[in-house]
């Protein structure tokens, strides 16, 4: 009978389930299949990507978001659906009018006092640019330090962001960066500038059309604008632009699986469905019904199904291994957790690690997903020394998967201090199995560390030719191991204990947070640096400092509640 | 009384050793290594590689933490004696490690890490390694050079200010007394005086300042001997100190000259041949060019004049500073940066002073044919690069790229870098040369390792059987 009812349980969730990912792989291909301006491939910044992306991309660059307000709709009540791409193409269309037009974004309030600008206002124009005084002196300085190698300090930094982002209006209004045809001789593409022939009289088209398409939206009687000219304009352009050297050419399915990523977002629907796991679980110890555990399984999975399929449309795209950059590990390593919470939580059935894994894993996307200045979630071509797929592919994902067991530890070490908190003795048996999950998960995470560190070792000897050499990732990687080898080995001697266990499962993770963010954050040295960033610092630093506070307090509170007899 | 005494001793050998063989020095020796490693990727951060290396991670300390990380895991091991079957994984575990430090010290002792430079299109037989060495080289004729003082040094752990190092030579004693760390080559014109120097406006170097609305720099523009003139840019204008057989190209330029006395100066328009204005520099007098609103003023002119580099301690080091000694020799002292060795003159000789690494002959020589950067399409990014090289005794060319290095007489060659001219084009190929007698050690001391922690955790947990008693006692108390 119990069978039966489990089965038909999770057959139910499942249905509600897969309802859901099947409307949601339909709405994302309605709205992807509908613009062929979107799948103009466009050769930028080393590979070929949709218009979109691009658009996206430099939208985000330009303005800090891909949509932006523009300044002509004069009718206020109707509003205008301005699609990033066709944005881009009035900066061609329509240079000047972008002159005064306050779409940059500066953040920086130094840089903002010494071009003599407000420090409220977050977005300025072109002229305002030109008209500040101080813009070239303060090129000139960050132009100089760069020619002189020095390091970028963040004011530098934010000049040379500011850099990039005037030129890229400048490229826009040129023209120039729009390479949208592959060239017949060298690897470079033509930009919309270089054309000749047939394919810039097709070119010629698309902008006649697109003039009239905007001139449709923005007359207040018409209601619904007809795109087909316009489509049928750009679907010659790019029939003839193939033509021009067929070969190097996009891949039209490559293009498609980018615009069908970017559409479909698999890591926050995957972040979503973890919530609702979370959810269940945490349901579970309030109503203690059975099938929450159930649902919390059958969301766990279907996470996991978006998580994976996201990697893997994120390798199609970019042609390698899908772990090579910060934001790539920050969702990467969820998925680990999820990995291990289920492999542990199948042996050890507390049901407590499959909540930290889930909570862990939401956590950790919604990171990933809220701060792109940081976490750049753009598709880039790699560095010259990591293009050996193998040992790279191998190296990178053990020793960020490794992370991931650590980091489970590390949510299951702060539910567990929750418990040391409420009363000691009341939950001991819960503490305990928390423990033995944490202890799992370190030994997981050990492993895998050690042996990602070794085939670091490999790949250093085979692209550098040294097994060590005292890299600041590498060794950074080393303390991490270190650390957690001490816990162990302390275990033995009896220096950490129950409490012990559960503070340092949260504490050693500091140590993983240094290696994995701060060598390419803080220290920002090593021949690891292809990843370097910069950003973030002070909410990581009070992340830590509070986590060591919470263990402070922790073990305060579990002093007191030990003194006084229950 | 001798028997008590005898058994005490051994009782403090005894705690001694069990102290060796705890785990509670393992604890310590761990978290003591993680401590100093932490330490050397901060000063990594701070300053640079070779900075912490010799400050931390090849320090005395480390070497002392190394020693006890190996003896604690001997002990233990002797501790375990005699070995039975459940001590497999634990073994393995720790053996390893062993090998591993052994691996480390066989490439730290005898491997070779180091670099070797090709112009492309030019040939190298040498390794520079990370050592240094101090040389003295003296010569009569500015020809044939002989050897009078060669040591391996390490100017870095060696406090100079206090004890200088002297070198014994025939007219008088040559004293090292400074070392700079991070220095900054800063380059220096100096006039030389005409009469006790013949060769007359071989070298002349002019100073001057440009003013105008679009600018307010200074310039110097120096004819080394070897140079047919020297020339500075700024935007579409163009100032030259030009020698005899100097050829012009069209654009707006300033042309110096001298003939040893007076500085002259030529004013050229673009698209004309003929100067628009000529004459002879007087002192105090402005030079207005006609083009770009610019005023020149000559700020100093020395018909005769030498180049000198001396370099400015700096705090922190970027790509364009070296380490530098200074030399003092006859009452003089003479600046000696790393790899860029100084003349001195005398009457009747000249004496060079070397201070650079230690380069190692690798018995063949090699040549760089052909040097390829693979860009990422559209952009300036590298993507790949190759060496085609000529190896001697080697019929056929060999290709050495990033990621496929080519191995020869136990040396590996990696494609580790190049240096390009200011137009992006290719210069030099830079490849990374090591050998490591020690990597077998390593990788095997690695698998010992992993055979062990996997064994160890996932098979049984040995420890368990010794420390029970413990972990009993621990999971009633909290």
């Amino acid at each position: 009978m119990k069978t039966l009812r489990l089965a038909s349980d999770l057959k139910n969730n499942f249905k509600f389930a897969s309802l859901f990912l099947v409307i949601n792989l339909i709405l994302t291909n309605i709205v992807y299949a509908s613009s062929p301006l979107d799948q103009i491939p466009i050769q930028d910044r080393g590979r070929i990507k949709p218009f979109k992306s691009f658009a996206n991309e430099t939208l985000y660059l330009i303005h800090g978001s891909k949509n932006i307000k523009l300044p002509e709709s004069k009718d206020k009540s109707k509003k205008i659906k301005r699609e990033p791409s066709e944005v881009i193409m009035t900066f061609m269309l329509a240079p000047e009018q972008w002159e005064a037009t306050p779409i940059i974004r500066l953040d920086h309030l130094e840089l903002k006092k010494a071009l003599g600008f407000k420090s409220e206002d977050k977005f300025f124009s072109i002229q305002d640019f030109f008209k500040a005084p101080a813009l070239g002196s303060l090129m000139q300085q960050m132009a100089a330090k760069v020619e002189r190698k020095e390091k970028l300090n963040p004011f530098d930094q934010a000049v040379q962001k500011l850099e990039s982002q005037l030129g890229y209006v400048r490229l826009l209004q040129s023209g120039d960066v729009l390479r949208l045809v592959p060239s017949k001789t060298d690897s470079t593409w033509l930009s919309v500038n270089q054309l000749e022939g047939p394919v810039k009289e097709k070119f010629t088209d698309v902008l006649k059309s697109l003039i009239s398409v905007i001139s449709d939206k923005m007359s207040a009687d018409k209601k619904s604008v007809d795109l087909t000219d316009f489509n049928s304009k750009v679907l010659a352009f790019m029939e003839s632009a193939k033509q021009e050297n067929p070969e190097a050419y996009a891949n039209p399915k490559i293009i498609k699986t980018e615009l069908h990523y970017s559409a479909l977002k698999p890591f926050f629907w995957s972040s979503i469905l973890y919530f609702f796991a979370f959810l269940s679980l945490t349901l579970f110890w309030v109503l203690k019904k059975q099938n929450l555990v159930y649902s919390g399984w059958v969301f766990t999975f279907l996470g996991l199904a978006f998580h994976i399929y996201g990697f893997v449309l994120r390798s199609i795209i970019s042609g390698r291994a899908p772990v090579t950059n910060m934001y790539e590990t920050v969702v990467w390593v969820p998925m680990g957790a999820i990995v291990f919470g289920i492999a542990i939580e199948y042996f050890k059935k507390n049901k407590y690690t499959l909540l930290a894994a889930n909570l862990g894993a939401f956590l950790c996307l919604l990171l990933a997903d809220m701060a792109p200045a940081v976490l750049d979630p753009t598709i880039q071509p790699l560095e010259a020394v990591l293009r050996s797929n193998f040992w790279l592919s191998t190296h990178v994902t053990t020793i960020v998967i490794s992370y991931a067991a650590f980091f489970l530890a590390f949510v299951l070490g702060d539910i567990n201090l929750v418990y040391f908190m409420l009363d000691p003795k009341k939950w001991a048996k819960e503490i305990k199995s928390i423990n033995d999950s944490i202890y799992r998960a370190m030994q997981i995470g050990i492993l895998l560390l050690g042996i990602g560190i070794v085939l670091g070792g490999i790949w250093a000897d085979y692209s550098w030719g040294r097994f060590w050499g005292w890299d600041p990732k590498e060794t950074w990687a080393l303390i991490a191991f270190l650390g957690y080898l001490a816990v162990l080995h302390a275990r033995l001697v009896g220096w950490v204990k129950h409490f012990g266990m559960a503070a340092s499962a949260v504490a050693s993770f500091s140590l993983v947070i240094m290696a994995w963010y701060g060598v390419n954050y803080v220290l920002g040295a090593g021949l690891h640096s292809y990843g370097f960033g910069a950003g973030g610092v002070e909410y990581v630093t009070a992340f830590v400092v509070l986590h060591f506070l919470f263990i402070a307090i922790a073990w305060l509170i579990k002093e007191q509640k030990l003194k006084t007899p229950s | 009384m001798k028997n008590l005494k005898s058994n005490k001793f051994i009782k403090l050998i005894e705690s001694i050793f069990d102290f060796t063989a705890s785990l509670k020095l393992a604890v310590i020796v761990i978290v003591a290594l993680g401590v100093i490693s932490a330490v050397g990727t901060i000063y990594e951060s701070m300053y640079d590689r070779v900075y912490a290396q010799k400050l931390v991670y090849h320090s005395f300390w480390m070497w002392m933490i190394m020693a006890l990380l190996a003896i604690n895991i001997t002990a233990v091991m002797i501790d375990r004696l005699p070995w039975k079957k459940h001590h497999i994984s634990f073994i393995l575990a720790h053996i390893g490690i062993l090998f591993l430090l052994a691996g480390s010290v066989v490439t730290f002792v005898s491997g070779i890490d180091g670099s070797m430079i090709f112009e492309i299109g030019g040939k190298n037989r040498f390794v520079e390694i990370q050592e240094d060495e101090f040389v003295v080289y003296t010569s009569l004729d500015a020809q044939k050079y002989r050897t009078l003082f060669q040591e391996k040094v390490d100017f870095f752990n060696r406090d100079l200010v206090k004890k200088p190092m002297t070198v014994k030579l025939k007219e008088s004693d040559l004293k090292v007394i400074d070392y700079i760390n991070f220095g900054l080559p800063q380059q220096k014109i100096i006039p030389v005086d005409v009469e006790t120097n013949s060769n007359l406006a071989e070298s002349p170097a002019v100073q001057f300042l440009i003013e105008g609305s679009r600018a307010n720099q200074t310039a110097w523009l120096f004819k080394d001997k070897a140079k047919l003139f020297d020339n500075f840019q700024m935007g579409p204008a163009s100032f030259t100190l030009a020698g005899l057989d100097y050829k012009r190209i069209d654009g707006n330029e300033l042309v110096f000259r001298t003939n040893g006395k007076d500085l002259q100066y030529e004013i050229y328009r673009q698209g004309q041949d003929l100067p628009t204005v000529s004459g002879v520099w007087k002192r105090g007098e402005v030079i207005t060019t006609g083009w770009m609103d610019f005023k020149v003023r000559v700020l100093n002119f020395y018909p005769q004049a030498e180049e000198q580099i001396t370099f400015i301690p700096q705090e922190y080091p970027t790509p364009q500073t070296t380490s530098a000694i200074k030399v003092e020799y006859n009452d003089k002292i003479y600046e000696v940066g790393h790899n860029r060795p100084v003349k001195i003159y005398e009457s009747d000789r000249v004496h060079v002073i070397s201070y650079g690494s230690i380069r190692y002959d690798i018995g063949f020589d090699m040549e760089v044919i052909d040097f390829k950067v693979g860009k990422y399409q559209g952009t300036q990014r590298a993507m790949t690069y190759e060496s085609t090289v000529k190896v001697e005794g080697e019929k056929d060319p060999i290709v050495i790229s990033m990621n496929d290095p080519m191995k020869k007489s136990g040396l590996t060659f990696y494609q580790s870098s190049f240096q390009e001219d200011e137009q992006g084009r290719p210069t030099h190929s830079i490849f990374s040369v090591n050998k490591d007698p020690g990597r077998f050690l390593k990788y095997f001391g690695s698998a010992l390792i992993f055979l062990g922690i996997f064994m160890l955790f996932y098979f049984k947990d040995i420890y368990r059987e010794k420390y029970k008693k413990r972990f009993m006692a621990n999971a009633d108390e909290i």
